[in-house]
């Protein structure tokens, strides 16, 4: 015999079994409504804001030592990857940028570095950046990279640099000196013209040095016009400059060579630009008249150091 | 009598004409003063200086190295024949041996130094210039760690070919140790 706490019990779950789909229906609300007029449905907006990821820089290739090109510029190309959780789709393609950075020195940037590889999560950007002749040799020039997602949301990354060497160049013109006829008693002539030596490099406090060798008759060969002649400065006609001595390199004290973009064209050490000026004070008073030259001993040098 | 010395006149002409011409070159290292090589005792490089015949350059030219400090005997110029031909807009390589006794000296740095002179292209009726360059090589003498040369490898002392011999012998200890228990 089933006792009768037993039966309430089944009851019950039977009555459970029953009502839930009725209740998950909506039959009773329904019926509720009818009863009372209250709304029992109705149209709602509802905002659900689902958090940005912004994305990530993770990826910079290292780049290796960058040599200077001589009085131009060096393009680098280098890559670096993005990635954003919410999908590559998400980076903003356009808004890749690349900076070599060091402080003091003028950045040089490229505001869009293009996408060349997408996969995933990540795009691979390539940038190419160019470096001047003039720009400051160092270990540690910084590699600045950003990019955006479509959220406007920034990833940066500066982690890696690079070494810009050094580079000790020049170019002169002209590459020959000429002085007008001069007399026996003849003093402080300046030549035809001054040299102009542009640093073509980026080194720094470069000493200018001539080595001169005695000039010699072209017709009579025992006839010399000596090094010690000459004298020579950065100001015109560099009579009050350095005399120079045969086959020796003799520093131009008053001039010192810097780096700079010789485009501007100074004439100065902003545009990293010397002129030389070069004077031949007297003439031995016993020698002939007639040319003399560096044919047969040799070109004069000028060397920076 | 104020007797006239015609030193270089009537070359006016050749004179534009060879204004035309620039010589530009120059020469590039990854070393200078604030970043120099560093090596250890016994350690030996060959680096290489780069020669540049740019920035406006209208000629090839020729340069003369010259090896005018070797640093104390540390350094040699690679090369027998130290005439490099630069195009224009090109560059060439001048290797340098740098060698360091073990006995070397850490701490100090030396000084080397190589000049380049532009071989004269030919003779003139004045004054010729020619260009030259110099440039600066410090070597640093430095602790094993801190040498460009260190890898940790060569710290561990154990060669590719060690490593294998060893990974063979526990292998085959540990083969025998179960054969006996086996049997």
């Amino acid at each position: 015999m089933v006792k009768r706490g037993t039966k309430v019990i089944v009851f019950l779950g039977l009555l459970i079994l029953l009502m839930v789909p009725l209740v998950s229906a909506g039959i009773f609300s329904d019926w509720w409504g009818k009863i009372t007029g209250k709304l029992t449905e109705g149209t709602t907006t509802v905002n659900i804001t689902i958090g940005n990821n912004p994305p990530t820089i993770d990826r910079v290739e290292p780049i290796p030592n960058i040599a200077p090109n001589e009085g131009g510029f060096n393009s680098t190309t280098f890559n670096f990857t993005a990635t954003d959780t919410d999908g590559a789709s998400n980076i903003n393609l356009s808004s890749a940028q690349g900076r070599f950075q060091l402080t003091g020195e003028t950045t040089r940037v490229n505001l869009s570095c293009s996408d060349w590889a997408s996969a995933g999560n990540d795009v691979n950007f390539t940038c190419t950046i160019d470096m001047y002749y003039f720009d400051k040799n160092d270990a540690s020039w910084t590699i600045n990279v950003t990019v955006r997602d479509n959220s406007q949301a920034t990833a940066e990354n500066s982690s890696t640099s690079f070494t810009y060497n050094l580079l000790t160049a020049m170019v002169m013109a002209p590459t020959a000196l000429g002085w007008p006829e001069v007399g026996l008693t003849a003093t402080d002539t300046g030549a035809n013209d001054n040299i102009t030596i542009n640093n073509t490099g980026n080194d720094v406090d470069l000493n200018i040095n001539v080595t001169s060798l005695d000039l010699q008759g072209n017709t009579t060969l025992t006839h010399y016009i000596f090094a010690e002649n000459f004298t020579v400065e950065n100001t015109y006609p560099g009579c009050t400059g350095t005399a120079m001595v045969n086959a020796t390199s003799t520093n131009v004290t008053s001039s010192i060579l810097q780096r700079g973009n010789n485009t501007l064209n100074y004439n100065n050490a902003t545009s990293g630009q010397e002129e030389i000026s070069f004077c031949l004070k007297g003439v031995p008073q016993d020698i002939s008249s007639q040319e003399y030259s560096s044919i047969a001993l040799g070109a004069w040098t000028i060397t920076i150091n | 009598m104020n007797k006239k010395i015609g030193m270089i006149v009537g070359a006016v002409g050749l004179l534009v004409m060879m204004s035309l011409f620039a010589s530009a070159f120059g020469v590039s290292t990854s070393y200078w003063d604030e970043n120099p090589l560093r090596i250890a005792p016994g350690e030996s490089i060959t680096v290489s200086l780069g020669l540049q015949n740019g920035g406006g350059g209208t000629e090839d030219i020729t340069l003369r190295a010259e090896l005018t400090n070797d640093g104390g005997g540390i350094a040699t110029l690679v090369d027998e024949d130290l005439d490099y031909f630069v195009p224009v807009g090109g560059g060439v390589g001048v290797p340098i041996r740098i060698e360091l006794s073990e006995d070397a000296e850490t701490g100090i740095t030396h000084q080397i130094t190589v000049s380049f002179t532009q071989v004269a292209s030919g003779e003139g009726g004045m004054v010729r210039l020619t260009g030259g360059v110099v440039s600066n090589l410090p070597v640093e003498v430095v602790g094993e760690e801190e040498s460009e040369l260190y890898t940790p490898e060569a710290k561990k002392g154990l060669s590719g070919f060690w490593m294998i011999v060893i990974a063979l012998a526990v292998a085959l200890t540990i083969f025998l140790i179960a054969r006996s228990r086996k049997d």
